[in-house]
C-alpha cells in the first residue's frame, strides 16, 4: 500500500470517534424530543408538571438537527436508500464508477448547503426570533441546513477516500 | 396557468437519472431540485427554506417516535407472547402454524408499524417453527413475508403518518381507523389462501382451542397490545395529537420492555436508540429534502399537468383506479417506501380524487401498493429479509410467494372499488 495512505489512514480513528459523538449525539436528542413531548402532555392533565410555551419549537428544533446529523451517520454506513436493483446486471468496475460518482455529487450538494444554508442563517434567518422564546434567534432553526452540510463534507470526504484508496491496494495486491 | 416545460423536465429528468446511476434518493431528490432552480433563477436560499420547513412539522415528530416505540417493543421479548397469543387463537385450524404466522403479524404489525422488523422478528421464531412442524420452508417464508406487511395497514403505522403529512389536510386518526379493516381483509385473505394450500399438502393441526390457554395468552399480552390502544383511542379520542400518542407510547414501551417483559436492561435500551437512529437517517432527510422536490413540483403545476394527462388518455374511473394501483405497484417494485410516498403522493392524489377516491382510501391502497413492492423483486426489502431469515434462495421464496401475490391483489382491488372497507370506520367514528 502507498505510504500516502497509511499516513491518511491514522486519521480513521478521529472518524470512528466523531461517529461515535454524532451518533450520541442523535441518541440524546431523540430521547430529548420524547421527553419534552411527554411532558407537554401530561402537563395539560396533571397540574404539577410544567407544559412550557416551548416545547413545540424546541422539540421541532432538535429533530432538525437530529435529522441531519443522523443522515451524515447513514452515509458513513452506506444505509441511504438508493436503486440497487440492476446492480447484478452491471458489470462491478461500472458499479464501483457510480458509486464514486454519487458520493461527489453529493460532496457536491455538502458544499452548496455549506455555502447557501450559512448566508441564510446568518442574514434572512436570523433576522427573526422564536416564537416562544423571544430572546433566541431564528439562526438556529436554519443552522441545521450548513451543519448537514458540513456532517455530510466529513463523511463524504471519508467515503471518496475510500474509493481512491480502493484501487491503489486492490492494484497492490494484483502485483 | 404557464407551463414552463424545460424546467419540469430538469426536475424530473434529472431525477430518475440520478436514480437510475445509484444517487441515494435522498440526495437525488435534493440535486434535481437544485437544477430546477439554479435553470428558473430562483434563489438556491429555497433549498433552506424547504428544508428547515419540511422537518418543522409537529405531526412529522410522531414518525421518529413510532419507529422508536417499535424498536423498543420488537427488541424487549414481545414477539413469543404474541405469538402464543395467536396460537391460542388460531393454531387449531389446518395449516395452524400458518395462521398463527398471519395472525401474530397482525398484533405485531400494530406495534411495530415496519414490515422489515416484523419478518426479521416474528421469522427468525416462527419459520424455523414452522419447519419443525412439517412445513416446507419456502411456504414458511412466503407466508411469513406477505403476513407482514399487515404491520403496514395496522395502526400505528409511521408510513401513515409520513402518508398524511405529505397529502396534507387528512385526520392521522381517521387514517389509523382507516387501516383496521383492509388489514385484517388482508390477513383473512392471506389466511384463505394458507388454508387451501395446507389442505392441498396435508399441513399438521396444531393444538385443540381452549378458551382457557385464550384467556391466559391475552393476559400475558395484554401490556404490549395496550400501546395500541394507548396511541389509537388517544387519537381518535382528541385526547392528543398522533405525536404526542407516540410520546406517551415510547415511555409507555419502555416501562413495559425494561420493567415488566423485562426483555431489555439499560444498556440494550441504548443500543435500541442506535437502530431506531439508523433508521430515522434514512426516513427524516428524505422528508426533508422531498420538501424541495414538492415546492419545485407544485411550482411547476406538475400534479395539475400529470392529472390533466392521465384524465385525457381515458376519464373511465375503474381504468383510472387501476392505472393508479399500476404506477404504485411499478414504483413499489424499483424504490423503497417512505420515497415513494413522498414523491408519488402529491402527483398521484389529485388524479385520485377527481376520479371521486377519498384521500383516505388512496392512503391505504398506496400504503398495500408499496407493501407489495416490498416483497416484489428487484428491490423488495422484505422479500431479501425473509430470504435472509430462512436461508432460502431468494428465487422458491418468489415461487412460493405467488399464490399469496393473487390474495394480496384480490385484497388491493377490494380496497380500491370499495371505499366502506378503508372508510367505514372512520365514518363511524366521525
Amino acid at each position: 500500500m502507498p505510504e500516502i495512505f497509511k499516513t491518511i489512514d491514522k486519521i480513521k480513528p478521529a472518524y470512528d470517534y466523531t461517529y461515535k459523538v454524532v451518533l450520541t449525539v442523535c441518541k440524546l436528542l431523540l430521547i430529548v424530543d420524547i421527553l419534552i413531548t411527554t411532558m407537554a402532555v401530561a402537563g395539560r392533565y396533571v397540574v404539577f408538571i410544567p407544559d412550557p410555551a416551548w416545547s413545540e419549537e424546541v422539540v421541532l428544533t432538535c429533530m432538525s438537527y437530529m435529522a441531519v446529523l443522523a443522515a451524515a451517520l447513514a452515509i458513513r454506513k452506506g444505509t441511504h436508500i438508493r436503486m440497487t436493483a440492476l446492480d447484478p446486471f452491471l458489470p462491478k468496475g461500472l458499479v464501483k464508477f457510480l458509486d464514486i460518482l454519487a458520493d461527489l455529487a453529493v460532496l457536491a450538494l455538502s458544499l452548496i448547503m455549506i455555502v447557501v444554508g450559512w448566508r441564510y442563517a446568518v442574514g434572512l434567518g436570523a433576522k427573526g426570533t422564536y416564537v416562544s422564546m423571544p430572546k433566541v434567534s431564528r439562526f438556529w432553526m436554519y443552522f441545521p441546513v450548513p451543519l448537514a452540510g458540513v456532517a455530510m463534507l466529513i463523511f463524504e470526504l471519508e467515503a471518496v477516500y475510500n474509493h481512491i484508496k480502493g484501487f491503489f491496494v486492490k492494484e497492490e495486491v494484483q502485483v | 396557468m404557464s407551463v414552463d416545460s424545460m424546467a419540469i423536465l430538469i426536475l424530473l429528468g434529472s431525477f430518475f437519472v440520478m436514480v437510475l446511476l445509484r444517487f441515494p434518493i435522498a440526495y437525488a431528490v435534493a440535486l434535481s431540485s437544485v437544477f430546477c432552480l439554479l435553470y428558473q433563477g430562483l434563489p438556491l436560499t429555497t433549498i433552506c427554506q424547504q428544508m428547515v420547513k419540511g422537518i418543522s412539522s409537529f405531526s412529522l415528530m410522531a414518525v421518529p417516535f413510532f419507529i422508536t416505540m417499535g424498536c423498543l417493543m420488537g427488541s424487549g421479548g414481545i414477539s413469543e407472547k404474541l405469538i402464543a397469543l395467536a396460537n391460542s387463537c388460531v393454531g387449531w385450524m389446518r395449516g395452524g402454524m400458518a395462521m398463527v404466522n398471519i395472525v401474530a403479524s397482525y398484533f405485531f404489525g400494530g406495534i411495530s408499524g415496519s414490515a422489515a422488523a416484523d419478518t426479521a422478528s416474528l421469522g427468525t421464531i416462527l419459520i424455523p417453527m414452522m419447519v419443525d412442524q412439517g412445513y416446507d420452508d419456502d411456504f414458511s417464508t412466503a407466508v411469513t413475508i406477505t403476513s407482514s406487511c399487515e404491520g403496514l395497514l395496522v395502526p400505528p403505522s409511521h408510513n401513515m403518518v409520513i402518508y398524511a403529512t405529505t397529502a396534507g389536510s387528512i385526520s392521522v386518526g381517521s387514517l389509523f381507523l382507516a387501516g383496521y379493516i383492509p388489514g385484517a381483509l388482508l390477513a383473512v385473505s392471506l389466511m384463505i389462501g394458507s388454508y387451501i394450500i395446507s389442505v392441498k399438502r396435508n399441513y399438521p393441526k396444531g393444538e385443540k382451542f381452549s378458551v382457557k390457554n385464550l384467556i391466559k395468552q391475552f393476559a400475558v399480552s395484554f401490556w404490549a397490545l395496550a400501546a395500541i390502544v394507548i396511541v389509537v383511542f388517544g387519537v381518535v379520542g382528541g385526547k392528543f395529537t398522533a405525536t404526542e400518542s407516540a410520546a406517551i407510547a415510547v415511555i409507555y414501551s419502555l416501562i413495559v420492555s425494561v420493567c415488566i417483559y423485562k426483555g431489555l436492561d439499560l444498556k440494550g435500551v441504548w443500543k435500541v436508540l442506535e437502530n431506531c437512529v439508523d433508521t430515522l437517517a434514512i426516513v427524516l432527510i428524505l422528508i426533508a429534502t422531498s420538501n424541495i422536490f414538492g415546492f419545485c413540483l407544485t411550482r411547476l403545476h406538475v400534479p395539475e399537468l400529470a392529472a390533466s394527462a392521465i384524465t385525457n388518455v381515458t376519464r373511465n374511473p375503474i381504468i383510472l383506479a387501476l392505472l393508479l394501483n399500476l404506477i404504485l405497484l411499478v414504483l413499489g417494485c424499483i424504490m423503497d417506501m417512505a420515497p415513494i410516498i413522498l414523491i408519488a403522493t402529491p402527483i398521484l392524489l389529485p388524479i385520485a380524487t377527481s376520479i371521486g377516491l377519498d384521500p383516505i382510501q388512496f392512503g391505504i391502497m398506496v400504503v398495500l401498493n408499496c407493501g407489495i413492492g416490498l416483497l416484489t423483486p428487484p428491490v423488495g426489502a422484505v422479500l431479501f429479509i425473509g430470504s435472509a431469515v430462512s436461508k432460502v434462495p431468494m428465487e422458491r421464496v418468489v415461487k412460493a410467494t405467488l399464490p399469496f401475490y393473487l390474495c394480496m391483489i384480490i385484497t388491493l382491488l377490494l380496497i380500491t372499488f370499495v371505499p366502506a372497507i378503508s372508510l367505514w370506520l372512520p365514518g363511524l367514528a366521525g
